[in-house]
Protein backbone atom coordinates (compact mmCIF):
# COMPACT_ATOMS: atom_id res chain seq x y z
CA UNK A 1 0.00 0.00 0.00
CA UNK A 2 2.42 2.42 0.83
CA UNK A 3 4.56 1.70 -2.00
CA UNK A 4 1.11 2.53 -4.47
CA UNK A 5 0.73 5.68 -3.02
CA UNK A 6 4.48 6.70 -3.45
CA UNK A 7 4.73 5.74 -7.30
CA UNK A 8 1.29 7.61 -7.60
CA UNK A 9 2.72 10.82 -5.52
CA UNK A 10 5.47 11.55 -8.26
CA UNK A 11 2.71 10.66 -11.42
CA UNK A 12 0.23 13.45 -9.66
CA UNK A 13 3.07 16.16 -9.48
CA UNK A 14 3.80 15.35 -13.29
CA UNK A 15 0.33 16.04 -14.06
CA UNK A 16 0.08 19.57 -11.78
CA UNK A 17 3.41 20.47 -13.18
CA UNK A 18 2.05 20.05 -16.15
CA UNK A 19 -1.47 21.54 -16.15
CA UNK A 20 0.00 25.09 -14.41
CA UNK A 21 2.53 24.40 -17.34
CA UNK A 22 -0.33 24.97 -20.05
CA UNK A 23 -3.05 26.33 -17.98
CA UNK A 24 -1.49 29.55 -17.96
CA UNK A 25 -0.78 30.27 -21.93
CA UNK A 26 -4.40 28.87 -22.60
CA UNK A 27 -5.46 30.92 -19.69
CA UNK A 28 -3.84 34.34 -21.57
CA UNK A 29 -4.87 33.33 -25.19
CA UNK A 30 -8.35 33.30 -23.92
CA UNK A 31 -7.75 36.64 -22.66
CA UNK A 32 -6.33 37.85 -25.54
CA UNK A 33 -9.56 36.25 -27.89
CA UNK A 34 -11.56 37.98 -25.45
CA UNK A 35 -9.74 41.48 -25.37
CA UNK A 36 -9.96 41.39 -29.17
CA UNK A 37 -13.44 40.50 -29.44
CA UNK A 38 -14.15 43.38 -26.95
CA UNK A 39 -12.01 45.74 -28.89
CA UNK A 40 -13.92 44.73 -32.16
CA UNK A 41 -17.53 45.22 -30.03
CA UNK A 42 -16.45 49.14 -28.81
CA UNK A 43 -15.39 49.84 -31.87
CA UNK A 44 -18.66 48.50 -33.59
CA UNK A 45 -20.57 51.08 -31.22
CA UNK A 46 -18.56 53.46 -32.58
CA UNK A 47 -16.96 54.17 -28.92
CA UNK A 48 -13.54 55.59 -28.29
CA UNK A 49 -11.00 52.64 -26.92
CA UNK A 50 -7.90 51.73 -29.05
CA UNK A 51 -7.52 48.75 -27.74
CA UNK A 52 -8.71 46.96 -24.49
CA UNK A 53 -5.82 46.15 -22.43
CA UNK A 54 -7.32 44.72 -19.34
CA UNK A 55 -10.81 42.85 -18.34
CA UNK A 56 -12.32 42.34 -15.40
CA UNK A 57 -15.15 39.68 -15.28
CA UNK A 58 -18.08 40.54 -13.65
CA UNK A 59 -20.93 37.96 -14.59
CA UNK A 60 -21.80 35.81 -17.63
CA UNK A 61 -21.57 38.34 -20.24
CA UNK A 62 -20.58 41.20 -18.50
CA UNK A 63 -16.65 42.62 -18.29
CA UNK A 64 -15.65 45.68 -17.52
CA UNK A 65 -12.75 46.84 -19.92
CA UNK A 66 -10.04 49.20 -19.55
CA UNK A 67 -8.72 50.46 -22.84
CA UNK A 68 -5.86 51.88 -24.17
CA UNK A 69 -7.05 55.09 -24.12
CA UNK A 70 -7.82 54.82 -20.80
CA UNK A 71 -11.82 54.99 -21.10
CA UNK A 72 -13.01 52.21 -19.37
CA UNK A 73 -16.80 50.67 -20.25
CA UNK A 74 -18.75 48.37 -19.06
CA UNK A 75 -19.78 45.74 -21.57
CA UNK A 76 -22.67 43.48 -21.26
CA UNK A 77 -25.63 41.79 -23.13
CA UNK A 78 -28.54 43.28 -21.74
CA UNK A 79 -31.66 41.16 -21.01
CA UNK A 80 -33.06 42.24 -24.67
CA UNK A 81 -30.33 40.16 -26.31
CA UNK A 82 -28.22 43.56 -26.97
CA UNK A 83 -25.08 44.26 -26.63
CA UNK A 84 -24.24 47.35 -24.90
CA UNK A 85 -21.24 49.42 -23.12
CA UNK A 86 -21.70 51.94 -20.78
CA UNK A 87 -18.68 54.54 -20.12
CA UNK A 88 -17.34 54.50 -16.60
CA UNK B 1 93.66 59.57 -74.94
CA UNK B 2 91.45 57.52 -76.54
CA UNK B 3 88.61 58.85 -74.32
CA UNK B 4 89.32 62.42 -75.55
CA UNK B 5 88.76 61.27 -78.74
CA UNK B 6 85.60 59.69 -78.47
CA UNK B 7 84.33 62.82 -76.47
CA UNK B 8 85.45 64.61 -79.39
CA UNK B 9 83.27 63.33 -81.76
CA UNK B 10 80.65 63.02 -79.48
CA UNK B 11 80.64 66.75 -79.21
CA UNK B 12 80.84 67.38 -82.96
CA UNK B 13 78.14 65.29 -83.97
CA UNK B 14 76.09 67.63 -81.24
CA UNK B 15 76.92 70.33 -82.68
CA UNK B 16 76.09 68.97 -86.24
CA UNK B 17 73.22 68.01 -85.21
CA UNK B 18 71.87 71.42 -83.44
CA UNK B 19 72.93 73.23 -86.74
CA UNK B 20 70.86 71.37 -88.88
CA UNK B 21 67.62 71.18 -87.08
CA UNK B 22 68.34 74.94 -85.71
CA UNK B 23 66.51 73.72 -82.16
CA UNK B 24 68.67 73.23 -78.84
CA UNK B 25 69.36 70.29 -77.60
CA UNK B 26 67.09 68.53 -75.37
CA UNK B 27 68.42 68.40 -71.60
CA UNK B 28 65.76 67.39 -69.11
CA UNK B 29 62.91 65.47 -71.00
CA UNK B 30 62.88 63.04 -73.06
CA UNK B 31 60.71 63.12 -76.80
CA UNK B 32 57.98 60.91 -77.45
CA UNK B 33 54.62 62.65 -75.32
CA UNK B 34 51.24 62.82 -75.74
CA UNK B 35 49.20 63.89 -78.48
CA UNK B 36 46.06 65.12 -78.61
CA UNK B 37 44.10 65.70 -81.09
CA UNK B 38 41.31 68.12 -80.91
CA UNK B 39 38.40 69.45 -83.09
CA UNK B 40 38.22 73.05 -82.97
CA UNK B 41 35.12 75.09 -83.77
CA UNK B 42 35.52 77.82 -86.68
CA UNK B 43 33.90 80.40 -84.68
CA UNK B 44 35.41 79.27 -81.21
CA UNK B 45 38.29 81.91 -80.52
CA UNK B 46 38.79 80.84 -77.46
CA UNK B 47 39.05 77.38 -78.02
CA UNK B 48 41.96 77.76 -80.38
CA UNK B 49 44.09 80.21 -78.03
CA UNK B 50 43.57 77.07 -75.49
CA UNK B 51 44.89 74.68 -78.12
CA UNK B 52 47.69 76.93 -78.81
CA UNK B 53 48.52 77.57 -74.87
CA UNK B 54 48.33 73.67 -74.54
CA UNK B 55 50.84 73.14 -77.11
CA UNK B 56 53.10 75.54 -75.89
CA UNK B 57 52.84 74.08 -72.44
CA UNK B 58 53.13 70.54 -73.86
CA UNK B 59 56.31 71.61 -76.11
CA UNK B 60 58.78 71.09 -73.70
CA UNK B 61 57.29 67.14 -73.96
CA UNK B 62 56.45 66.26 -77.01
CA UNK B 63 54.52 66.83 -80.11
CA UNK B 64 51.02 68.24 -80.23
CA UNK B 65 48.74 68.12 -83.39
CA UNK B 66 45.78 70.32 -83.39
CA UNK B 67 43.48 69.26 -86.32
CA UNK B 68 40.59 71.43 -87.39
CA UNK B 69 37.69 69.66 -88.30
CA UNK B 70 35.00 71.06 -90.18
CA UNK B 71 31.72 69.04 -90.25
CA UNK B 72 30.92 70.12 -86.27
CA UNK B 73 28.70 73.27 -87.13
CA UNK B 74 26.29 70.49 -89.14
CA UNK B 75 26.75 68.00 -86.07
CA UNK B 76 25.50 70.49 -83.33
CA UNK B 77 22.41 71.57 -85.16
CA UNK B 78 21.52 68.20 -85.45
CA UNK B 79 22.02 67.57 -81.76
CA UNK B 80 19.34 70.21 -80.91
CA UNK B 81 16.43 68.63 -82.64
CA UNK B 82 16.89 65.60 -81.06
CA UNK B 83 16.51 66.97 -77.40
CA UNK B 84 13.56 68.41 -78.97
CA UNK B 85 11.86 65.99 -80.72
CA UNK B 86 10.21 64.38 -77.52
CA UNK B 87 8.82 67.59 -76.82
CA UNK B 88 7.63 67.93 -80.29
CA UNK B 89 6.38 64.46 -80.02
CA UNK B 90 3.93 64.83 -76.75
CA UNK B 91 2.88 67.91 -77.29
CA UNK B 92 1.21 67.17 -80.46
CA UNK B 93 -0.60 63.80 -78.45
CA UNK B 94 -2.21 66.05 -75.63
CA UNK B 95 -2.96 68.69 -77.56
CA UNK B 96 -4.53 67.15 -80.87
CA UNK B 97 -5.68 63.65 -78.99
CA UNK B 98 -8.51 63.71 -82.29
CA UNK B 99 -6.25 63.35 -84.81
CA UNK B 100 -6.61 60.49 -86.71
CA UNK B 101 -3.34 58.60 -87.70
CA UNK B 102 -1.69 58.94 -83.89
CA UNK B 103 -5.05 57.66 -81.68
CA UNK B 104 -5.68 54.69 -84.29
CA UNK B 105 -2.78 53.52 -83.59
CA UNK B 106 -3.45 53.47 -79.48
CA UNK B 107 -7.05 52.96 -79.44
CA UNK B 108 -6.71 49.20 -80.08
CA UNK B 109 -4.56 49.03 -76.60
CA UNK B 110 -6.73 51.61 -74.72
CA UNK B 111 -10.18 49.95 -75.15
CA UNK B 112 -8.44 46.59 -73.32
CA UNK B 113 -7.38 48.59 -70.72
CA UNK B 114 -10.39 50.30 -70.40
CA UNK B 115 -12.70 47.10 -70.98
CA UNK B 116 -10.12 45.35 -67.98
CA UNK B 117 -11.11 48.19 -65.16
CA UNK B 118 -14.72 48.28 -65.47
CA UNK B 119 -15.87 44.97 -64.57
CA UNK B 120 -14.65 44.72 -61.22
CA UNK B 121 -15.35 47.94 -59.54
CA UNK B 122 -19.24 48.57 -61.15
CA UNK B 123 -19.69 45.41 -62.20
CA UNK B 124 -22.16 44.83 -59.55
CA UNK B 125 -23.59 48.62 -59.41
CA UNK B 126 -25.86 49.21 -62.06
CA UNK B 127 -28.29 46.28 -62.56
CA UNK B 128 -30.16 46.41 -59.33
CA UNK B 129 -29.68 49.84 -59.00
CA UNK B 130 -31.59 50.67 -62.31
CA UNK B 131 -34.54 49.26 -61.11
CA UNK B 132 -35.18 51.55 -58.30
CA UNK B 133 -34.42 54.83 -56.57
CA UNK B 134 -30.66 54.24 -56.17
CA UNK B 135 -29.85 55.38 -59.38
CA UNK B 136 -28.20 57.98 -57.63
CA UNK B 137 -25.60 56.04 -56.43
CA UNK B 138 -24.64 54.00 -59.78
CA UNK B 139 -23.81 57.32 -62.26
CA UNK B 140 -21.55 58.33 -59.95
CA UNK B 141 -19.24 55.42 -59.55
CA UNK B 142 -19.68 55.21 -63.43
CA UNK B 143 -18.46 58.58 -63.34
CA UNK B 144 -15.64 58.21 -61.04
CA UNK B 145 -14.59 54.70 -62.66
CA UNK B 146 -14.22 56.84 -66.30
CA UNK B 147 -12.09 59.62 -64.67
CA UNK B 148 -9.61 57.00 -63.28
CA UNK B 149 -8.05 56.15 -66.19
CA UNK B 150 -7.68 59.33 -67.75
CA UNK B 151 -6.49 60.24 -64.51
CA UNK B 152 -3.96 57.44 -64.97
CA UNK B 153 -3.29 58.08 -67.93
CA UNK B 154 -3.29 61.93 -68.61
CA UNK B 155 -3.28 61.79 -72.56
CA UNK B 156 -3.30 58.88 -74.11
CA UNK B 157 -6.43 57.45 -72.85
CA UNK B 158 -8.04 60.49 -71.99
CA UNK B 159 -9.82 60.46 -75.59
CA UNK B 160 -10.14 56.89 -76.66
CA UNK B 161 -12.13 56.23 -73.06
CA UNK B 162 -14.42 59.02 -74.69
CA UNK B 163 -14.86 56.41 -77.99
CA UNK B 164 -15.01 54.08 -75.87
CA UNK B 165 -17.40 54.45 -72.96
CA UNK B 166 -20.84 53.78 -75.49
CA UNK B 167 -19.62 50.07 -76.51
CA UNK B 168 -18.88 49.66 -73.17
CA UNK B 169 -22.23 49.91 -71.82
CA UNK B 170 -23.93 47.06 -73.50
CA UNK B 171 -20.92 45.22 -72.82
CA UNK B 172 -20.97 45.55 -69.54
CA UNK B 173 -24.34 44.79 -69.03
CA UNK B 174 -24.09 41.29 -69.21
CA UNK B 175 -20.88 41.06 -66.52
CA UNK B 176 -22.88 43.18 -64.61
CA UNK B 177 -25.70 40.54 -64.68
CA UNK B 178 -23.53 37.61 -63.05
CA UNK B 179 -23.11 39.90 -59.78
CA UNK B 180 -26.18 39.72 -58.68
CA UNK B 181 -26.37 35.72 -58.22
CA UNK B 182 -24.26 36.66 -55.04
CA UNK B 183 -25.95 34.00 -51.89
CA UNK B 184 -26.74 36.36 -49.28
CA UNK B 185 -27.65 33.38 -47.14
CA UNK B 186 -24.15 32.41 -47.68
CA UNK B 187 -22.34 35.07 -46.68
CA UNK B 188 -24.56 35.63 -43.47
CA UNK B 189 -23.29 31.93 -42.61
CA UNK B 190 -19.85 32.89 -43.34
CA UNK B 191 -19.91 35.38 -41.08
CA UNK B 192 -21.35 33.62 -38.60
CA UNK B 193 -18.96 31.13 -38.71
CA UNK B 194 -15.88 32.76 -39.27
CA UNK B 195 -13.33 32.71 -36.23
CA UNK B 196 -12.13 36.39 -36.83
CA UNK B 197 -14.71 38.05 -34.76
CA UNK B 198 -16.10 37.14 -31.15
CA UNK B 199 -19.71 36.31 -30.05
CA UNK B 200 -19.51 39.83 -28.52
CA UNK B 201 -18.51 41.19 -31.98
CA UNK B 202 -21.15 38.95 -33.95
CA UNK B 203 -23.86 39.93 -31.25
CA UNK B 204 -23.18 43.03 -31.65
CA UNK B 205 -23.22 43.50 -35.35
CA UNK B 206 -26.25 41.57 -35.64
CA UNK B 207 -28.08 43.89 -33.49
CA UNK B 208 -26.98 46.32 -35.97
CA UNK B 209 -28.17 44.66 -38.93
CA UNK B 210 -31.72 44.19 -37.58
CA UNK B 211 -31.45 47.97 -37.28
CA UNK B 212 -30.65 48.78 -40.17
CA UNK B 213 -33.11 46.64 -41.62
CA UNK B 214 -35.93 47.73 -39.16
CA UNK B 215 -35.48 51.18 -40.87
CA UNK B 216 -35.56 49.84 -44.20
CA UNK B 217 -38.96 48.25 -43.44
CA UNK B 218 -39.93 51.23 -42.32
CA UNK B 219 -39.03 53.10 -45.54
CA UNK B 220 -40.53 50.76 -48.10
CA UNK B 221 -43.58 50.66 -45.69
CA UNK B 222 -43.78 54.39 -45.63
CA UNK B 223 -44.00 55.26 -42.11
CA UNK B 224 -40.62 55.87 -41.35
CA UNK B 225 -39.69 59.28 -42.13
CA UNK B 226 -35.86 58.12 -43.08
CA UNK B 227 -34.66 58.98 -46.51
CA UNK B 228 -32.99 57.17 -48.81
CA UNK B 229 -29.78 59.50 -48.53
CA UNK B 230 -29.81 58.47 -45.05
CA UNK B 231 -30.13 55.14 -45.24
CA UNK B 232 -27.07 54.59 -47.64
CA UNK B 233 -25.30 56.54 -45.35
CA UNK B 234 -26.10 54.53 -42.30
CA UNK B 235 -25.65 51.51 -44.72
CA UNK B 236 -22.05 52.78 -45.74
CA UNK B 237 -21.13 53.29 -42.16
CA UNK B 238 -21.88 49.47 -41.22
CA UNK B 239 -20.31 47.89 -44.09
CA UNK B 240 -17.25 50.28 -43.11
CA UNK B 241 -16.94 49.12 -39.44
CA UNK B 242 -17.78 45.50 -40.65
CA UNK B 243 -14.83 45.63 -43.11
CA UNK B 244 -12.42 47.33 -40.63
CA UNK B 245 -13.61 44.57 -37.94
CA UNK B 246 -12.95 41.60 -40.70
CA UNK B 247 -10.03 42.85 -42.59
CA UNK B 248 -7.47 41.48 -40.36
CA UNK B 249 -8.80 38.48 -38.88
CA UNK B 250 -11.12 37.38 -42.03
CA UNK B 251 -9.77 39.98 -45.17
CA UNK B 252 -10.93 37.62 -47.53
CA UNK B 253 -14.49 37.61 -45.89
CA UNK B 254 -14.19 41.59 -45.84
CA UNK B 255 -13.49 42.14 -49.58
CA UNK B 256 -16.50 39.73 -50.65
CA UNK B 257 -18.91 41.50 -48.36
CA UNK B 258 -17.52 44.98 -49.88
CA UNK B 259 -17.30 43.58 -53.46
CA UNK B 260 -21.24 42.70 -53.28
CA UNK B 261 -21.90 46.45 -51.26
CA UNK B 262 -23.86 47.25 -53.81
CA UNK B 263 -25.91 44.22 -54.97
CA UNK B 264 -26.57 43.90 -51.10
CA UNK B 265 -28.05 47.59 -51.39
CA UNK B 266 -29.47 46.92 -54.35
CA UNK B 267 -31.66 44.26 -52.71
CA UNK B 268 -32.26 45.96 -50.02
CA UNK B 269 -33.68 49.20 -51.79
CA UNK B 270 -35.98 47.25 -54.20
CA UNK B 271 -39.45 46.64 -52.36
CA UNK B 272 -40.00 43.03 -53.74
CA UNK B 273 -36.06 41.96 -53.14
CA UNK B 274 -36.43 43.23 -49.76
CA UNK B 275 -39.86 41.85 -48.68
CA UNK B 276 -38.02 38.07 -49.77
CA UNK B 277 -35.49 38.74 -47.27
Amino acid sequence: MNTRTQSQTPGRALILALTMLFAGPAGAAENGALAKDLTSTISLLGLPCGQVVNVVTQGNRDYIVTCSDKNRYRVYLNPQGRVAAEKR
Amino acid sequence: MRATYIFGLLFLLQVAGCTVTGTAPATGAMPGGSVVVERLLPDAAQDRTDVTELSQSAGSGGTVVVEQLPPLPEIVPEAAPVAVAPAASTAPISAALPTVPEPRTETPAAPATVASIPPTPPATTTPPVAATSGAAAAPSIGTAVADKPAAKVPAKVAAPVVRATPPQKPGAAPARAKAPSLDLAALEQRIKSTDAIGVFTKIALKNQVDDLLKQFKNHHEGNGKTALAQLRQAYDQLLLKVNDVLKNGDPSLATEIMGSREVIWGVLTDPEKFAKL
